[in-house]
């Protein structure tokens, strides 16, 4: 059956903070023909749970949760009248031309439909590094997640994977879901780091495993795993990095077992584009209007830096546009600079652990108020603001956190079990943060909620409300 | 004593693998009343979902052995098979290849044997052939075999458990067989009883009783211990663990069909091989190592069913995978190698049930014995899913009776429009897929579990390997089909649940 293709000057596939992004900034600069397409049934990416804080400091000078964070995009979406369509996978691109999986009847009768598109933009963002990948032996019981599935269960799905918990790989994911999981009662055991040093931001060593006594184990990893049905335990190993066969090696009889029901791989992300494996190797001669951004291009730290990337794409995007489809893009963003730009990343990365390792040693307060991360000195200097000296100081006497998590929706007469994230407006002593969590297991609320309703006001502490950062209808 | 809920069969089968399937398949289709009772939750969770998913040729066999004759029976009637069933099959041919001169004579050999088993299609070509037949490979010589192919072994099974179904077989699964008792015929007894008494166990502890005139042992790993039940104790199995690697799908190599070494003389394999499935991925493997009862990686494992992989033999895959791609690509071994680590998705093993011990080494025959209604099939290893429909045939001779054929079932689910809403994007697997993979394990009489929906429909077989799909698949199960996610197992019954319970209540 022959079925109408689609024509746009822009297909953005992916909806998340890079796509929504483009989206956005294609529409200040007057290109208006765009379709978003993103393949789950909510805009957002993975935003939607990452539930914690620390979003938006650099794009939005203000620190706002993953959740909160989308909605923002989300609306100007509405806003500027973008044609987005939910639950609509891409599963081909050849040359300009897509197709797409989508339940819409009238414009996919047959469950797929063509869209032609002067310029496409690739923003599907990442996928996590999995067991197999990471190269880890043992049982194939059940209780192995990535931190990226485990997180939508918890904080999507309102489903614990466990209760005593071994975390592999200490990269911001793997630290987030450290705090998570204690917070809610589980037992997390250590985080094990192959490496010598941290991937996560040191603000997330402090404030996720320092805050909750959880050891980082530095220069180790699970070497087996055990359990019939169920994951048991697993054994962990010292490593030491092998200069002349370039991979990490077991320290011999240094192994040892830790109980566990759960093991959390946190072993890093790889960018998600094999839907361009069929149009050509970066630098041949291929369709020049096919571009990439955000984590899908390569992983980044920040999401403010995937939202900016978003945008610098969609100027490199406009121009092409206006200088006439087929005519070649030297934008770093363009398919055919796509290895350069990776490889400028990597140099990048590795100064950046170099760095890391350097500072290893210095006894020093971390900021937590940013993703810069500032070591404070004692002398209170170190600071790139003076919020730094600032909150070194308070940290010294009276140590504060902002908390995010969950509370129960109220939907009569549904076996469904919905949550929706909160967090307090502003921090609660650090002190306080385990009565939170303990009083929010008692509160109900009641369906509808919106982004940013107070669900509490003075929660814990006088003038700290508890506020929705996610939203629930139905 | 039989009690009155006792349900009855004429057969028996235990082991949902692929060869008790067939058996039921071929049972049920004479009209014979047949029941299947597997231990675990679903059909293919054993040897038979747990290979390389090669039909095979049948020149690996000894001459004149059961093994050689049925396999290469199954070989030439596959066609036939995969139309009545259904499922895909290519029939790809292979390479057996001999690296270095020295491996010629044994090539040779190899070739004598085959022609002798009445194999088909087998030519002996130049190492240069060779290379102008595939991509530059450099070995001294190969063997041609153009009979073999390639198919989902997952697929296979659940078909023929699919057809036996739908003639009326009843499956039970869940029910492990923990005796077969042969009854003495009490003819003053007012109740119709069979000659054997089989009493099962769930894994929830509930125990119940089934009688029958014909038991069919297709235990698998368990047939020696099955046997043992009825007080056989000629049978011993020995498990032979293999591990494999899958590469992903996206690993820019085009391996047309599958690749053999030549296997050594007492291996209980047939060497690290290359083999592609119909999906696009190749997977690199079996290893083969007799697991020992008093390992201590055993745990609290049962013994022989231990699919764990081990960090030796999972590098040791990986290094002769390597080697044999660049011998086969024509690349020197300092190039750039063709595959990296990182390209591995999935990492599995399978176990063997073999009848020769370590110390023996090689195969033993396949054992299809019918000891007076006790059918005992033994040592069913490779090639036996080549050979399943031909040890059901010849099963089927041994059991008498018949019945009115023809009660096929209209009921099987699935087929009607439904959302074309991608759940698994690495395999392109709908919400509809998932939810008639979800009626049809109901259907077949299985309990749903994460395993059995990704083997019928690839959900999470992909690069990503569920990270993306298992949420979804969970959300829409808990939509759609009313399932407690608190409950929902990923493989086994019923110890491995995904979830230890609600964040909020």
């Amino acid at each position: 059956m022959k079925t109408d293709i689609i024509r746009k000057d822009v297909a953005v596939i992916g909806g998340g903070p890079a796509g929504m992004a483009v989206a956005d900034k294609l529409c200040d600069l007057g290109i208006t023909d765009i379709m978003l397409l993103e393949k789950e049934n909510y805009l957002g990416g993975v935003l939607p749970q990452c539930i914690h804080d620390g979003f938006g400091l650099i794009k939005f000078g203000k620190n706002v949760s993953g959740p909160e964070y989308a909605e923002i995009y989300r609306r100007r979406m509405g806003e500027k009248n973008i044609d987005v369509h939910l639950c609509s996978t891409v599963t081909e691109v050849r040359g300009n031309r897509l197709t797409v999986a989508s339940p819409d009847k009238t414009l996919a009768p047959q469950g797929l439909f063509t869209l032609e598109a002067g310029a496409v933009v690739l923003a599907s963002g990442c996928r996590e590094r999995n067991r197999s990948n990471a190269g880890i032996p043992g049982s194939r019981a059940a209780g192995i997640y990535t931190a990226g599935t485990a997180q939508a269960f918890i904080n999507l799905h309102n489903l614990m994977p466990g209760k005593e918990i071994v975390i592999l790989g200490s990269g911001d994911i793997g630290l987030i879901m450290a705090r998570r999981l204690t917070l809610e009662g589980a037992h997390v055991k250590c985080v094990a780091e192959i490496d010598s040093v941290s991937g996560g931001l040191k603000r997330n060593i402090k404030q996720c495993l320092e805050d909750f006594d959880i050891p980082l184990l530095l220069n180790t990893t699970v070497t087996d795993v055990f359990g019939l049905s169920r994951v048991t335990g697993v054994q962990l190993s010292s490593m030491h990095f092998s200069e002349e066969n370039g991979v990490f090696l077991p320290v011999p009889g240094t192994e040892r077992r830790t109980d566990c029901d759960t093991l959390i791989l946190s072993a890093g992300l790889i960018p998600e584009n094999s839907i361009l494996k069929d149009i050509g190797a970066p630098g041949t001669d291929v369709y020049p209007g096919i571009f990439l951004c955000g984590n899908a291009l390569y992983v980044h730290g920040l999401v403010d830096d995937v939202s900016d990337s978003g945008e610098q794409v969609a100027k490199d995007v406009a121009e092409y546009i206006s200088a006439g489809p087929g005519s070649p893009s030297a934008s770093r963003y363009a398919f055919s600079q796509a290895n350069e730009t990776r490889a400028e990343n990597c140099r990048f990365l590795s100064e950046k652990r170099l760095k890391t390792l350097a500072d290893a040693g210095r006894k020093t307060i971390t900021c937590i108020l940013c993703p810069n991360s500032c070591e404070i000195d004692e002398d209170f200097s170190g600071g790139r603001c003076p919020r730094g000296a600032q909150y070194a100081r308070e940290e010294l006497t009276d140590p504060k956190r902002i908390l995010t998590s969950s509370v129960a929706v109220d939907v009569p007469a549904s076996p469904a079990h919905p949550t929706v994230s909160v967090r307090t407006s502003g921090p609660l002593p650090k002190n306080r943060l385990a009565d939170a969590v303990k009083a929010l297991k008692d509160i109900r609320v009641s369906s509808p909620v919106g982004c940013g309703d107070v669900i509490r006001r003075d929660f814990i502490q006088k003038g700290v409300d508890l506020i929705a950062t996610g939203k629930f209808s139905g | 004593m039989v009690s009155k809920n006792t349900k009855q069969y004429n057969v028996i089968i235990a082991g949902a693998g692929a060869v008790g399937c067939a058996c039921a398949r071929e049972l049920s289709a004479r009209g014979i009343s047949v029941c299947v009772l597997e231990k675990e939750a679903d059909a293919a969770f054993g040897i038979s979902g747990r290979n390389s998913g090669v039909l095979h040729c049948g020149i690996n066999s000894a001459p004149g052995s059961l093994m050689a004759r049925l396999c290469v029976e199954g070989c030439e009637n596959f066609d036939a098979e995969v139309s009545d069933l259904g499922i895909d099959f290519r029939r790809t041919g292979k390479y057996i290849i001999a690296l270095s001169p020295e491996d010629i004579p044994a090539l040779e050999a190899l070739l004598a044997q085959g022609e002798s088993n009445g194999v088909r299609g087998l030519q002996m070509i130049s190492g240069r052939e060779l290379g102008k037949k595939l991509h530059g490979a450099r070995a001294a010589a190969a063997i041609h075999a153009s009979m073999t192919g390639i198919f989902d072994p997952f697929r296979y099974t659940i078909a023929l458990a699919e057809k036996a179904r739908s003639r009326g077989t009843d499956f039970f699964f869940g029910h492990r067989v923990t005796d077969v008792i042969r009854c003495l015929h009490d003819p003053s007894s007012e109740h119709e009883t069979g000659r054997f008494t089989v009493k099962t166990i769930s894994p929830s502890g509930c125990r119940r009783d089934f009688s029958c005139d014909f038991f069919i042992n297709s235990g698998g790993l368990c047939a020696g211990e099955i046997c043992r039940m009825a007080g056989i104790e000629d049978y011993t199995v020995h498990p032979c663990r293999g591990e494999y690697h899958i590469l992903d799908r996206e690993t820019p190599l085009d391996l047309p069909l599958p690749v053999y070494p030549v296997p050594g003389k007492r291996s209980g394999g047939l060497g690290v091989h290359l083999t592609p499935s119909l999906s696009g991925n190749i997977m690199i493997g079996p290893s083969a190592e007799y697991l020992q009862e008093d390992d201590p990686d055993q745990d609290d494992l049962p013994f022989g069913e231990n699919y764990s992989t081990t960090g030796s033999v999972m590098e040791k895959l990986f290094i002769e995978g390597r080697q044999l791609l660049a011998g086969m690509y024509g690349e020197d071994s300092s190039s750039d190698p063709l595959i990296s680590r990182k390209d591995i998705i999935r990492s599995f093993s399978g176990v063997r049930p073999k009848l020769t011990s370590e110390k023996e080494g090689g195969f033993a025959d396949f054992v299809i014995e019918d000891r007076d209604g006790f059918i005992i099939l033994a040592g069913i290893e490779s090639p036996g899913l080549t050979a399943s429909v031909p040890i059901a045939r010849r099963v089927s001779g041994m059991i008498s009776g018949s019945g009115v054929s023809g009660r096929v079932r209209h009921d099987v689910p699935g087929g009607e429009a439904g959302t074309a809403r991608i759940i698994c994007r690495c395999e392109s697997v709908t919400e509809k897929d998932i939810l008639d993979a979800y009626d049809r394990i109901l259907w077949l009489g299985g309990i749903p579990t994460l395993k059995g929906l990704k083997n019928r429909v690839r959900a999470g077989m992909g690069s990503c390997q569920g990270c993306f799909c298992t949420v979804n698949i969970i959300d829409l199960l808990e939509k759609k089909r009313g399932i407690d996610p608190l409950v929902f197992c990923q493989d086994r019954l019923p110890g491995s649940k995904l979830f230890a319970g609600r964040v909020r209540r």
